[in-house]
């Protein structure tokens, strides 16, 4: 049942991204089917990444606890522990949905496969998870300093995931590089597709950008884990 | 009467201490509206004589859906649903007020404090930064107070409704997110009604949920005029009647069959 609801409940944004089409037909050179790809790729990375990443989400009260403790005392590396904590099945409610919109979009383009182009889909979707989950870490990791979790990282997951429903392109210059290199969430969506879909960059970055950009996600996350090492560092345990 | 204002009140005083909370959705709430701008604009750069509703008009309602983000009722009573599964809810049922009247001034206040708390923030900024406007005149500010106040009872009585299912299924969320889909989808919350085709856009309107969002908002750009008011406040009351008495008739049948757990 929570998982038919959350299929719903992610799946509504779609009616809306829908109804804009039917009016306008078009937004910066994309159609539906290639904007419905955006919208069932980003929420397939998104649901993996949210299914293992409960245990951050709960990162103030395992510090509230003290079962944190517990778990810097074991051999396995805290970060490991915390994203085994739990994998919420109920997210594969949001990957379902984004599967079928994505099964749907496929259907409608007509996309000349290589084994370039597989790779790169294989790499982006690792990356994507991966972006994802460096968020999740961080946001997690700003725990030892507030130990209450901050609410504000919201806007980067969340807000991440609305923002990669669309084109990169339609949004200002500023926008545009946050995403593309800050939080690299157009090095998994936008530019691989760009590449598999043979469309040109209107920004004007170079074609082999995009088989190198989910790297950048890669980057993002080894960012991610130095930074939970660097807040383990300052942590000191209330005992619990 | 002076019971259930006194309860209102205290509801009140006490979530008008989540402040921390409103900030961080405020936060969330504009990032939202800007996107959401931002991608109306580049369809309407896309095919600029499709657009069903002007930019400014677009700008105007999507700033007032964030701004009343929480009149809107979302996911299950937490509260309540723990109060089910806990048996407390006995302790609820043999109060000497009535638990509708009860619950109803606890969502009237439920909805109202953290409205008002992001309400002002969001519209000053978005007056300010965003490219938001004032009611499109006084007859239509008049038109908008009216609907937003009564937008405020139907979103209480849904939210009623709501947490009476809960009577129903112990973990009551399914029932709770259908609708929380159902609203979110056709009351404007998403998406400017107007922008659907025109025949689903009718049916939505007659619906009770357009009368939260949808409603309001159309006073506010002025789609919507003064008299009109009598025929929309008709609309807002029945709709308010008629889940009144779906609540009674839940609740009715609910207290006849009850079966508390112990706890």
């Amino acid at each position: 049942m929570q998982s038919i609801a959350q299929f719903l409940i992610t799946g509504i944004e779609f009616l809306a991204v829908w109804a804009l089409f039917y009016r306008f037909h078009s937004i910066a050179g994309w159609n539906l089917a290639e904007v419905a790809l955006f919208h069932g790729w980003i929420h397939m990375i998104f649901a993996l990444s949210d299914a293992n990443s409960r245990g951050f989400d709960l990162m103030s009260q395992l510090i509230k606890t003290g079962e944190l403790d517990r778990f810097l005392l074991r051999p396995v590396h805290p970060l490991l522990q915390i994203a085994g904590k739990e994998f919420t099945l109920r997210r594969s409610g949001r990957f379902l949905q984004g599967l079928m919109i994505f099964i749907w979009a496929l259907s409608q383009l007509r996309i000349e496969w290589n084994i370039m182009k597989a790779g790169l889909l294989l790499l982006a979707y690792i990356s994507g998870v991966a972006l994802f989950n460096g968020i999740f870490i961080m946001q997690a990791t700003t725990c030892f300093w507030t130990v209450e979790s901050v609410e504000i990282g919201n806007v980067l997951t969340y807000g991440g995931v609305e923002a990669g429903r669309m084109p990169i392109s339609i949004y200002p210059p500023f926008l545009r590089q946050f995403f593309t290199f800050v939080v690299p969430l157009a090095c998994v969506s936008y530019y691989p597709w760009l590449y598999i879909l043979n469309k040109p960059d209107p920004i004007g970055l170079p074609g082999w950008f995009a088989l190198i950009s989910p790297l950048c996600c890669l980057i993002f996350f080894f960012f991610s884990i130095g930074f939970w090492e660097f807040g383990l560092r300052s942590y000191t345990s209330a005992g619990g | 009467m002076k019971v259930y204002f006194t309860i209102f009140h205290a509801y009140m005083k006490t979530l008008l201490q989540y402040r921390i909370a409103a900030f961080a959705g405020i936060v969330t709430q504009v990032f939202w509206g800007i996107l959401l701008i931002i991608i109306y604009k580049a369809f309407c750069a896309s095919s600029p004589g499709s657009a069903p509703m002007s930019i400014q008009d677009f700008i105007i309602y999507t700033w007032l859906v964030q701004a009343t983000f929480r009149l809107i009722p979302f996911g299950i009573d937490t509260e309540i649903q723990q109060m089910m599964s806990k048996g407390v809810i006995g302790f609820e049922l043999v109060r000497p007020v009535s638990l509708l009247h009860l619950w109803m001034a606890r969502y009237l206040a439920k909805r109202l404090a953290p409205t008002l708390l992001r309400f002002f923030p969001t519209m000053i900024i978005s007056l300010l930064f965003l490219g938001m406007k004032l009611p499109v005149s006084i007859s239509g500010c008049i038109g908008w107070f009216v609907s937003l106040f009564l937008a405020l009872w139907l979103s209480a009585v849904i939210s009623l409704l709501m947490s009476l299912t809960l009577f129903w299924t112990i973990s009551g969320e399914g029932i709770s997110h259908m609708m929380t889909v159902l609203i979110y989808s056709t009351s404007g919350q998403i998406l400017p009604l107007q922008i659907f085709p025109d025949h689903i856009a009718f049916i939505l309107r007659l619906l009770p949920f357009s009368g939260m969002v949808d409603l309001p908002n159309r006073y506010y750009i002025g789609t919507l005029s003064l008299s009109q008011l009598p025929m929309t406040v008709l609309f807002q009351l029945s709709w308010i009647f008629i889940l009144l008495g779906v609540c009674q008739v839940l609740y009715n049948k609910s207290t006849k069959k009850i079966v508390i757990q112990g706890g």
